[in-house]
């Protein structure tokens, strides 16, 4: 029985993970299955993100003007995909949260170095 | 077993109210993840399904964050102008006193309960303009009235004030809940 509560854990990840999301549309557009492997297999499995969860929230963004998405169809044929690409306002948006983030963690990593 | 189509149905359903082309377009993207997951899992249809998770629950968090579409804001707006029409005592006039303004406060019960609900159910900004529904329900109902009794005195003005002050009352109404909601929901950890 571990010490610490599953909430805590899903806190830290609940407050991370929009800036993932925006930091992973940074360079390409890509669609929500896309999305959600990579933001599987870069964290290592720490953000296995429910599949009902990811879309909602990649609306969430949208709706906050953060990323603005399409329709693409396929050139090989098959089903057509909805792709999500970053804003301006989502840059700014993400430079600023990245700002915060990596000062959090910096901070917080000379605070923890004492206690390993 | 369900089908991909099976489950579309059903967030769909859980999505009733909201505006008919965002459903469409969520349900257009959901289908395109479920094929996607198939294919990537070796044609486990199941899995696929199970990895989205409780459709009523995905619904809800659509439902969440769009909220009622403009048809339903403007059908709750148009049942309370309707109730509204009905809150007004000289309606119900004549010699009569006692019974119709007990109906007339029936309706007024309803009439706000009905607000309070649209403005925690559907926000208060479709409350507000709910309210003014309601608000201007009452007005025409005063003047059907008045034009009923062929320009007799409708109010006093005592009673000109109260039939004011209840109108106005109902923007309140319609607004502040959604309001309170709003203010007292715990807040997210969004960007």
């Amino acid at each position: 029985m571990p010490e610490i509560s599953p909430e805590w854990t899903a806190e830290l990840k609940k407050g991370s993970v929009q800036l993932c999301l925006l930091a992973l549309l940074a360079r390409e557009q890509k669609y929500g299955f896309q999305i959600l492997k990579e933001l599987r297999d870069l964290s290592d499995g720490f953000f296995d993100l429910k599949e009902g969860t990811l879309y909602p929230a990649l609306r969430r963004l949208e709706e906050r003007g953060f990323v603005q998405s399409h329709w693409v169809e396929p050139e090989a044929g098959g089903i057509p995909r909805k792709y999500y690409r970053i804003t301006e306002k989502g840059k700014r948006a993400l430079a600023e949260a990245l700002e915060v983030w990596d000062r959090m963690s910096a901070g917080t990593r000379r605070v923890l170095e004492g206690a390993r | 077993m369900m089908s991909i189509d099976g489950y579309l149905e059903q967030v769909r359903r859980g999505m009733a109210g909201m505006d008919p082309a965002v459903q469409r377009d969520v349900v257009q993207e959901l289908r395109s993840h479920l094929h996607e997951s198939v294919a990537a899992n070796g044609g486990k249809l199941n899995a696929a399904i199970a990895g989205l998770g409780d459709p009523a629950a995905v619904a809800r968090r659509y439902r969440d964050l769009y909220g009622y579409g403009p048809a339903y804001r403007l059908l709750f707006a148009a049942v309370a102008g309707v109730l509204g029409v009905f809150t007004v005592p000289v309606l119900f006039g004549g010699e009569e006193v006692i019974f119709p303004l007990f109906l007339s406060a029936a309706f007024l019960f309803v009439e706000i309960v009905f607000l309070m609900w649209v403005s925690v159910q559907a926000g208060n900004r479709a409350g507000l303009v709910a309210g003014a529904f309601g608000f201007v329900g009452r007005i025409a109902g005063l003047g059907i009235g008045a034009a009923a009794q062929r320009g007799a005195s409708v109010a006093t003005a005592e009673g000109l004030g109260l039939f004011l002050s209840v109108s106005l009352l109902l923007l309140l109404i319609g607004w502040l809940p959604g309001q309170a909601k709003r203010a007292w929901r715990k807040p997210g950890a969004e960007l």
